[in-house]
Order: structure tokens, then sequence, then C-alpha cells
């Protein structure tokens, strides 16, 4: 088992781990739990190689307690994790796969949906056709996050993935956490003039977490959770949405479920002139 | 009945507020009037300015915050962008929101951050959050450009990068002092803020 430092700020606030190891190494990497409001975040990504030949990412953020990571969609501050990288020729990265976030509403009705504790993401790197399982290769890049907690710190650092060395279980759990399809059986949706009704099993709290290409909402902190959803959507050129987003479904007793809303922009019909 | 009228006049007043709390100025709006006082005591007055024939530009600002430090300290996108326009009747002010106790309050901490940042316009201090719950103020920069006949021209961010690190491509706020000025349309007169949460009181 080898676990190596990549990088350490000098501001002592980012560490990240690259865990060359396998297995339950990674657990080890991970349980050294130091982390505090000099210490705010730690980014450890581990990779496996897909059936298919590509390989999967696994960025695990963990966070100090009162902090928070920032999710991709529609928040009023913050900035979500993004990386960037420097790829084999004939290599491309996919999208990062994020879990749902939770709301966080500040004084001044500023919105955000953040991540408390820990993030996992995963993303697929698309190989060149040539490259064969044991060949040697270099994932290298740069992370970058910002952690708020009252006041807000940036944290970015280089980070380089030559082996494939996570943990199959890591990569599963994280899969069961990523937003499902829409699933009628679960959720169900009518427009309302301009608002869409969302109801769910009975008695859960739902909860709206908006896309940035999502449709206009006319009060998404007054609209966005409830057990049932009114989304009261702003029309413009006499249509509504689209929405876009994910819908959280939150009960006693039970995990918490996401699933991804992608409902096209309606036309509402003209209102009659009246007599 | 008269308690049923009341719980209704209730209602209707809570209706109000809350709508108001979440009310976002859009372009063309009347910008709401603020007199406060800058870092070094003195006394800035929106409609003073306007009276003066000004155009304002009003920039939410926290010294603390990463997105500040980005364009104030790593490079110097505002005061490099006022200079472009002072000798055009531009006023160019910041505003700190911030409450008493958190990040960025305070008089000595913005009188430290006007000079380390060599900022060639003052520091407002709103330290209740008054005029920043009154523009609907999101994040730190947030930036508004008003006409000098008292209208918001311009409601968001400064440039087309959110990131706290990057510099954007495209500066919204000259893009649209240069519509004011000039007296053409202005492309993109409202655009997402991006930023940290100003810090107002609970």
């Amino acid at each position: 088992v080898e676990c190596f430092k990549l990088s350490y700020m000098k501001t002592k606030t980012i560490i990240l781990l690259a865990c060359i190891c396998t297995g339950l190494a990674l657990t080890s990497c991970s349980e050294t739990s130091d982390l505090d409001d000099e210490t705010q975040v730690r980014a450890v990504v581990t990779a496996m190689q897909s059936p298919d030949g590509s390989i999967a990412l696994h960025w695990r953020f963990e966070i100090a307690d009162g902090w928070h990571l920032y999710g991709p969609g529609r928040n009023d501050s913050g900035f979500p994790p993004t990386v960037e990288f420097e790829l084999p020729a004939g290599w491309s990265a996919g999208e990062l796969q994020w879990p749902a976030p939770v709301r966080h509403l500040s004084e001044g009705d500023i919105l955000d949906h953040v991540y408390y504790r820990e993030l996992v993401l995963l993303q697929e790197i698309a190989v060149d056709e040539k490259f064969e399982p044991g060949d040697e290769f270099a994932i290298a890049g740069e992370v970058s996050w910002l952690a708020c907690k009252g006041l807000c710190v940036p944290g970015d650092v280089e980070f380089l993935v030559n082996e494939v060395y996570g943990a199959k279980s890591d990569f599963e759990s994280a899969q069961v956490n990523l937003p499902a399809p829409w699933d009628e059986e679960v959720l169900q949706s009518r427009w309302k003039g301009a608002t869409l009704q969302v109801a769910g099993p009975y008695g859960a709290k739902l909860t709206f977490v908006p896309d940035n290409d999502c449709g206009k909402l006319v009060n998404l902190i007054a609209d966005g959770e409830g057990t049932v959803l009114n989304l009261r959507f702003r029309t413009e050129a006499g249509t509504v949405g689209p929405v876009r987003g994910l819908i959280t479904i939150e009960m006693t007793g039970a995990p918490r479920r996401s699933f991804r809303a992608d409902i096209p922009a309606v036309s509402l019909p003209p209102k009659s002139s009246g007599g | 009945m008269v308690n049923f009228r009341l719980a209704i006049k209730v209602m209707f007043l809570l209706l109000l507020v809350a709508n108001f709390a979440v009310a976002e100025l859009a372009p063309g709006d009347e910008a709401p009037a603020f007199t406060l006082t800058d870092t070094e005591g003195n006394k800035h007055t929106l409609q003073k300015y306007l009276d003066d024939g000004k155009t304002v530009v009003v920039e939410w600002f926290n010294p603390d915050c990463p997105f500040i430090k980005k364009h104030h300290k790593d490079a110097h996108t505002m005061d490099d962008s006022f200079a472009m326009v002072s000798e055009d009747d531009v006023v160019w002010l910041a505003i700190n929101s911030s409450a008493p106790g958190r990040e960025g309050a305070g008089l000595e901490r913005n009188q430290k951050a006007h000079e380390a940042y060599e900022m060639t316009f003052p520091i407002l201090m709103d330290a209740e959050g008054t005029v920043g719950r009154a523009y609907g103020a999101k994040t730190t920069p947030h930036m508004f450009v008003i006409t000098s006949d008292g209208k918001v021209a311009y409601n968001g961010a400064i440039d087309d990068n959110p990131s706290p690190k990057k510099m954007g491509e495209t500066n919204y706020v000259l893009a649209a002092l240069h519509g004011v000025l000039s007296g053409e349309e202005i492309a993109e007169p409202a655009t997402r803020p991006y930023g940290c949460s100003v810090k107002y009181s609970k």
C-alpha cells in the first residue's frame, strides 16, 4: 500500500491525496480526517477500468464540519468544483456526474444548493481505441472548488492519475446516489397554467433543484420544497419552461432519492379578451 | 367579520412582504435611493449624483471574498474599468453590506482593503444591509449600472467567468456603460451575478 501526497498548498487549506493502492487502501487514506477551518476540503481521486475499456474516475471531496461545496445547478452564489484535464491524444473526459445537493438559504434570500460533509462525483474518461488494459497512461489536470462557511475559501490543486486502483464498491455506491430518470410511478406532474404541480409519495418532502438552463421560476424559495410542489414559471413569449433539474424525495426512515426532470417548454393558450 | 377582514389584510401584507423580499430589480426599474457614508467619513447620496447628470455604477463589495480579491487584488478589473469611463460623468461606488462580525465587515478592515487594493473609488458602508436588500444584491461582486434619470440599466455580473480565479472575456458592465453613454441598446441588460453571498445581518 502506497499513499502519497501530491500537493499541499502553502495556505494549508487544500490537500489532494492520490492513493496509488488497491481496495481497502483507499479507505485507509481517507480515514485521516483532520479537516477543520484551516483545512476545509480534502479531495481524493481514484480510477477504475470499465468493462468497455474506458476509465472511470471517482472524486471524493471530504468537507470539514460546517463548510459546504456548491452544486452545479442554479445558485445565487458560489462556484461548483471543476476539473480541467491534460489527457493523452485521442482521449476525452465526460461530464461530471453529480448527486443531488441540498438547499442552503442564507440571509437576504440567497438560495444555493450545496453539499455538506462529503461529495462524491463520477466521471468517464474515453480512451483511444488503441489503448489496452495494462498500457501505461497519465491523466493529469487541476481540480478546483470553493468552500464556504460564513467566509469562502477557494481551493485548487494539480493531480496525476497513472494507474487504475479504485475499489469497485466505491464506484457502485456513488452510482446509487446519482439521480435516477424520471419515474411516473414515483412522481406525478401536470401543468396548471404556468404552474407545474409535482406530487410524490404520500407524506414525502419534495425539493426542486433547478439546472442553470431551467425556465425562469417566479419564486424558487417559496415553491421549491413541500409535500406537493407548485412550481410557478414565468411566461416568456407565450411559453413556460422547460423544466430541467432534480426532484429529491425525503421520507422518514428511507434514504433520500432524486430524479431528473426534463420536461419540455409548453405553450400557453392565449388569454381570452373577455366580454 | 372585522376579524376576517383584518386577517385578509394581514395575509395581503404578508404576501407583499414575501414578494418584496425576493424582488429583483429589472432593467428600467427605478433605482432605490440611498445615502451612505464611505470609509473616509464622506456621505454619498445617489440622488445628488443623478442631479449632477452622473451615470452611477454600484458594486457590492466584501474585501475578504475570493471573487472580490480576483477583481481587486489579482487583477484590477473594477478600477481599470472605472478608469476607462471616469471622464464620462460616471461615478463608481463600492457598497459593503456585511453585517458586524461577518466576513469583510468593519470600518477598519475596509479602510485597509481600500489602501491595499489601491482602489480609486470609495467603499460605502451598509452594515445593516438596508441598501443591499433594497437592490436585491446577492453576491460580491453584484453590479448595477444606473442611468442619470435614476433607472437601472444593468443588473448582474461583472463578466462572463464565474470562477473565483479566472478572468472573463466579456465585461458586461463596460458593455452596459457603452450603451448608456452612446445611447445604443444594451445587448445584455441583465445577467446572473456570481461571487460570494452577501453577508447580511440576520
